[in-house]
């Protein structure tokens, strides 16, 4: 207990800490400048007729042509937090307006989007606009040269976690005896200049999945040693530098390159400070105002410590859910999400919607371009919980018109990871009798090997 | 002096990814074309271990333009030529032995165009060839309209349903019953000169566009095509595959068989048949447009001599190191058993519509286990994404 108590009381510079909200900041601001000059917003937000809700979270919806104001104030906020101005209130803004775009609709889920919003939220309870930040400079608010070292270590410890649960989801036979899906994506990289032809040998696809594997497990011990960690840093940048060039993922690898820098110590974002200092020209004499004041333990603080403490053991927990569900974790996607399982699967899918009047007999397919963009029919023939919830909106749609009656079902074929496809639903099910839930979901087809 | 050591290379990585991506993404065809002997050289060092030499894009798609495409097109534009022949014949004498003859050319460059409808790329895709030659169901009403106030715009995105080859089925089929009373229409001494114009405008715009593809293909596009050989989601390949599985499953399988058949509105549509006014040819067109979908799938050159590289070649090449086998037999045997089927429609699938709806609904079904086959299992083959969405991934 008194070694516990200890290392809380424990302090360190927070000039870490500072730079961490900068980067991050402004790696959100371009986030979200990107996203916007690419057309996405109107693309995935505004144009689909239908949005794909998480279960619970139904009630989150886009705001049609207010959504840009969203937008706006997402990457305003971010941009607020870079500069520390109004910290506070700026993580906040951020937390609460980038998770809502999230949960608008569930095409768009990726494991980088879901750290976005873990970091944020971590953020919201750290000190990391006490130093180098606009107000804590014009001294509208206290600066603290020492905050306590566990304020670091959260954000360490969560990206530790990140590194943890994405390798140890690469431990499984698909990733390390089949190559899969790596075998289905790389070869088709070959005409990639200096490192394609690489990709023609067989062996090399073995030694990508298995690096991958050993990277994501390795790293962060290697960036915790101190003696390891300019290593370690190397491996960051050079992996996710690689993966940047091989696969259509955004903003991810800088986020985590410049998130590593977290693990250098001090001085070396003291540096950092210092050297934005004299270009930013900002006068010393300034930070040599800055008192030391010890961060204050006070109940509010101490509230923060519970939240932080059932945050972590959720993180922690929730990658295991997937354990409590019967059946192939990849086929049935039951407990996929939210655990950092990135690159695991290539699935493809076709789902052909038959609506069938029960008073008549009558029967038609649904043409699905009707209703889906195709980035949205493209997740929903793939994973149960959308093919539902799209059964349902096809249901309030048909039955609106002289039809009252109506049994939906689906034709649905799935591939997963270079096998042929096979019958993914039960056919004789009727869609309209099923409803979400976090229990399993019988009429998914087993998965046959 | 470490930490320094590491920034730098942070930066100077980063400097490097932009280079990289930017290389890769087009544009550079130098680097391509080293990098190209850099594979070369390796080929040379270590044949055995060395996969993919058997298959290059760049042989697949010289085989698709040089082959098929292209020759596929010119055949059309003979097609259209002598359609165009036939119409001012028709326009300048017209009587029943001159209509024969334009409707049997009308016939010829319909079942042509089934050769050529599923590439839609380049100056196709461009022009949108395929909504000014072929939109049915005719808007007959707003066509003779069109037609009769004179001073139309053919270019409009409003009249894609007033003309093309539904158009030209309508005013040499489907103006009356008969061949005399059709040709009355023409002969007629207040309407007739207006129907002769607007026939011999059709024809005309429709041959027009046909050149400016086909000339396109041989001048600029074919050359621009083969050349944007890579594995990219806008490079020649993947445009192409999802455009060919597009048409199989939009224009081919809902468009001929699916909703004709009324499978996505509760009842047959007899008039969504294709050729409707003519009737009895549209199981033709079917069966032509199914081969040459087949035919493209094989890589068979389009005057049927000999084969070349194609999607079948690519997979046979990728089952190799895989566990999959015979993915390009399940598909063609898929073709073969649609083919069984089709055999035994009417030759009006209008009429088959109408006396049997369900000899369509079974050969829908099977087109559709075909498209599983292609855009499930053969797209996941060849890491080729559907309507490739521009979106990021993890």
């Amino acid at each position: 207990m008194l070694s516990v108590n200890s290392y809380f009381s424990k302090t360190t510079s927070s000039a870490p800490l500072a730079i961490f909200r900068i980067a991050f900041g402004l790696l959100m601001f371009i986030s979200m400048i990107r996203f916007w000059a690419l057309g996405w917003i109107d693309k995935f937000y505004i144009q689909p007729h239908l949005f794909f809700s998480y279960y619970g979270f139904e009630w989150i919806k886009p705001l049609g042509d207010l959504t840009y104001v969203l937008f706006f104030i997402c990457g305003l906020s971010a941009l607020f937090v870079a500069l520390g101005l109004k910290y506070t209130w700026a993580i906040i803004t951020f937390f609460l307006s980038f998770t809502y775009i999230e949960l608008m609709d569930k095409t768009t889920y990726l494991n980088h989007y879901y750290l976005v919003s873990v970091i944020s939220f971590l953020l919201i309870f750290l000190p990391a606009g006490n130093y180098f930040a606009w107000d804590s400079l014009r001294g509208s608010r206290k600066s603290f040269l020492q905050i306590p070292k566990w304020n670091i270590d959260a954000i360490k410890l969560l990206l530790c976690l990140v590194y943890l649960f994405a390798g140890m989801a690469k431990l499984n036979s698909e990733w390390l005896l089949q190559a899969m899906p790596l075998k289905i994506w790389l070869p088709t990289k070959e005409d990639l200049p200096l490192i394609g032809f690489l990709f023609r040998y067989d062996w090399m696809i073995y030694l990508f999945a298995w690096g991958g594997a050993l990277y994501d497990l390795l790293v962060p011990f290697l960036l915790l040693n101190r003696r390891t960690r300019s290593l370690g840093f190397i491996m960051v940048v050079f992996f996710h530098l690689l993966t940047a060039i091989l696969f259509p993922i955004g903003m991810f690898p800088y986020l985590m390159i410049f998130s590593a820098l977290i693990f250098f110590n001090y001085q070396f974002h003291q540096k950092i400070i210092d050297g934005l200092h004299q270009i930013l020209r900002i006068k010393n004499h300034k930070t040599h105002q800055i008192q030391n004041v010890p961060f204050q333990h006070s109940p509010i603080s101490k509230f923060k410590t519970v939240v932080l403490a059932a945050f972590f053991l959720i993180q922690i927990g929730l990658p295991f859910r997937y354990m409590l569900y019967p059946g192939n974790l990849f086929w049935t996607e039951e407990g996929y999400r939210w655990s950092w399982r990135v690159m695991l699967m290539e699935k493809a899918g076709n789902a052909q919607f038959k609506i069938v009047d029960n008073a008549s007999g009558n029967w038609f397919y649904v043409n699905n371009e009707d209703f889906l963009s195709s980035f949205q029919e493209k997740q929903m023939a793939t994973q149960p919980d959308f093919i539902l919830q799209y059964a349902h909106f096809l249901y309030a749609h048909f039955s609106q018109q002289e039809m009252k009656d109506l049994s939906i079902f689906v034709d649905c074929f799935v591939a997963l990871n270079g096998r042929k496809s096979t019958r993914y639903i039960d056919p004789e099910f009727d869609l309209t009798e099923g409803y979400d839930s976090f229990a399993h979901k019988s009429w998914i087809l087993p998965f046959n090997e | 002096m470490n930490k320094k050591l590491v920034i730098l290379s942070v930066f100077a990585a980063l400097c490097f990814t932009n280079l990289m991506v930017s290389c890769s993404d087009d544009e550079n065809i130098e680097v391509g074309e080293a990098d190209q002997n850099t594979v070369d050289a390796v080929d040379n060092i270590d044949e055995d271990a060395v996969l993919g030499e058997a298959f290059t894009r760049g042989e697949m798609l010289t085989n698709w333009a040089d082959h098929i495409i292209i020759p596929a097109f010119e055949a059309l534009a003979d097609d259209m030529d002598s359609l165009s022949l036939a119409a001012n014949t028709f326009t300048e004498i017209p009587n029943q032995e001159n209509l024969i003859n334009l409707k049997q050319s009308w016939l010829n460059a319909y079942l042509a165009w089934q050769t050529v409808a599923m590439f839609d790329i380049g100056m196709a895709e461009e022009i949108t060839l395929r909504n000014y030659m072929n939109v049915y169901p005719l808007d007959a009403e707003g066509m003779t309209t069109t037609l009769l106030a004179g001073g139309y715009d053919l270019t409009s995105v409003n009249r894609q349903d007033e003309q093309g080859f539904p158009a030209l089925d309508y005013l040499l089929h489907g103006l009356a019953n008969s061949e005399a009373e059709i040709i009355t229409f023409y002969t007629d001494e207040f309407n007739g000169p207006k129907y002769k114009i607007f026939l011999t405008d059709l024809v005309e715009r429709m041959r027009s566009l046909t050149y400016m593809v086909l000339i396109d293909w041989k001048e600029r596009y074919r050359e621009e095509f083969i050349e944007r050989d890579g594995s990219g989601a806008t490079e020649s390949v993947n445009s192409m595959v999802n455009a060919y599985i597009y048409y199989f499953e939009k224009f081919l399988r809902s468009g001929k068989v699916g909703i004709p058949a009324g499978i996505f509105s509760n009842s047959p549509l007899t008039d969504r048949v294709e050729a409707r006014y003519r009737g009895n040819v549209s199981k033709e067109l079917l069966t032509t447009a199914l081969h040459a979908t087949q035919n493209f799938f094989n890589g068979l050159h389009f005057d049927g001599g000999a084969s070349g590289m194609s999607l079948q070649g690519w997979i046979d090449h990728l089952e190799e190191t895989r566990d999959t086998n015979d993915l390009d037999s399940l598909i063609n045997n898929q073709f073969a058993l649609i083919h069984a089927q089709v055999v035994n429609l009417n030759d009006d699938l209008g009429v088959q519509v109408t006396i049997d709806y369900r000899g369509m609904l079974e050969t829908y079904d099977l087109m559709q286990e075909n498209i599983i086959f292609m855009k499930v299992d053969m797209l996941q083959l060849f890491d080729i994404k559907v309507d490739y969405v521009d979106a990021d991934g993890d």
